[in-house]
């Protein structure tokens, strides 16, 4: 692994969220959502540091959160990280990483979709909103 | 003559139209429509068809919401066949009233209306009460009623909380209507029984007064999942209370971000931690 593909653990993370008809502007674990459980973020620093760049659409908000904060959540049974995974191919984002979250032991399927649950709640708590989302 | 007597319609007319009504499918079995033919046979016990309104008579426990729908929409009819028969006057002033439905009509002795506006505003997701007393109103607006000595109208204005609570059920009633697939990735809707558990779990903390004004200062989110789950997420500086409500279990999850890190634990949610589980998360 070449020395810059390690996520340390200070380094600023960008997600992005859609405006929620129910909560308006207001964050929920909706932002977290995967259906591969492994939520996308972008690194800021790959991102000049400009939390417009991770927006998908013009209505996007943005919420950034810090890796050692997202290592730092201690789920039953789980192992909580965030990986760097670039995407090469169109739309290529040299900023891709993923937050992962995988079993210590062996446990349901349920207690998985618990233990994502879990994680996304908890990193409600971890967001600090940069760019609030618009209607559409 | 009376004044509002000019207003009423012949026997004939209305018993056409509740010849209409009665094969209703939505009003059928609900017991509103009794006082009104008492009313027809004696239009001046005007007071007495007030009186009357659909009751909700349903003893499950927690109550079935199905039956809570077709009460909204039995109200609904009712005050709008109820509307034809008063004066003009008071008919123009009901036109301003947002819509039919938000509107609960009773002339229950007012000792009675704190606790009949608990209990109905606790089974419905009713936004606004309209009482008919008979008292004079300190209501400008209605004191240019015109309005004869059998009644007056006083109007309680929904609070704040009242508000918010109203939201909150609104919200599970649009859960409630979800299919399976609702979102476009195969998640299940909820089932009936999970709809029914997570109503009366909600019911129950907006009950608690003080409970439901911090919890729904918050303004928790209530959603499904691809389960058919019913979860309810709140968050509060650097904690957070969820419940996820299943058929046959609710659990919780508490979650506190430390300056170390982040502690969460999730577990079933029973009589004997459902309080301090709340008091954890709301005296943060």
């Amino acid at each position: 692994m070449n020395k810059d593909d390690f996520i340390e653990n200070d380094e600023e993370l960008y997600r992005r969220y859609s405006y929620d008809s129910e909560t308006k502007v207001k964050i929920n674990s909706k932002a977290f959502f995967d259906r591969d459980r492994q939520p996308s973020v972008d690194r800021a620093k790959l991102r000049d540091f400009q939390p417009t760049l991770s927006k998908w659409c013009d209505t996007d908000g943005i919420v950034s959160l810090i890796a050692g904060e997202i290592r730092g959540i201690l789920i039953e049974n789980h192992t909580v990280d965030v990986i760097y995974a670039p995407i090469l191919e169109d739309p290529k984002n040299l900023a891709h990483s993923l937050i992962t979250i995988k079993p210590k032991v062996n446990v349901s399927k349920s207690k998985q979709k618990e233990a994502f649950n879990t994680l996304r709640r908890s990193l409600v708590l971890h967001s600090t909103v940069k760019i609030k989302p618009q209607e559409n | 003559m009376k004044p509002w007597e000019d207003q009423i319609r012949k026997e004939s007319d209305i018993s056409s139209e509740i010849s209409k009504l009665s094969n209703d499918d939505t009003t059928t079995g609900l017991d509103g429509w009794y006082g009104l033919s008492s009313y027809i046979k004696n239009p001046s016990d005007l007071d007495m068809w007030w009186s009357t309104y659909p009751s909700y008579e349903d003893s499950s426990d927690p109550p079935n919401i199905s039956k809570l729908s077709n009460l909204d929409d039995t109200i609904t009819n009712f005050n709008r066949q109820k509307f034809i028969w008063l004066s003009r006057a008071t008919r123009l002033f009901y036109a301003g009233l947002p819509t039919r439905s938000d509107v609960w009509w009773n002339t229950s002795p007012i000792s009675q209306y704190e606790e009949l506006e608990r209990s109905y505003i606790a089974k419905t997701n009713l936004q606004k009460i309209v009482y008919i007393v008979r008292e004079r109103s300190t209501d400008p607006i209605l004191q240019q009623i015109n309005f004869v000595d059998w009644s007056y109208l006083d109007i309680h204005q929904e609070t704040e909380q009242d508000s918010q609570k109203r939201k909150v059920l609104e919200r599970l009633a649009v859960i409630a209507q979800r299919e399976d697939n609702w979102d476009g990735y195969d998640s299940k809707k909820p089932t009936e029984l999970t709809i029914n558990r997570a109503d009366h779990f909600i019911k129950g903390l907006l009950d608690n007064d003080v409970i439901s004004a911090r919890l729904l200062q918050l303004e928790p989110f209530i959603c499904s999942d691809e389960d058919g789950y019913i979860t309810i997420e709140c968050y509060k500086g650097k904690r957070s209370l969820c419940f996820d409500i299943q058929e046959d279990e609710t659990k919780y999850t508490k979650i506190e971000r430390t300056s170390a890190n982040t502690l969460t634990q999730t577990a079933s949610l029973n009589q004997d931690n459902y309080l301090p589980l709340l008091e954890w998360f709301l005296d943060e």
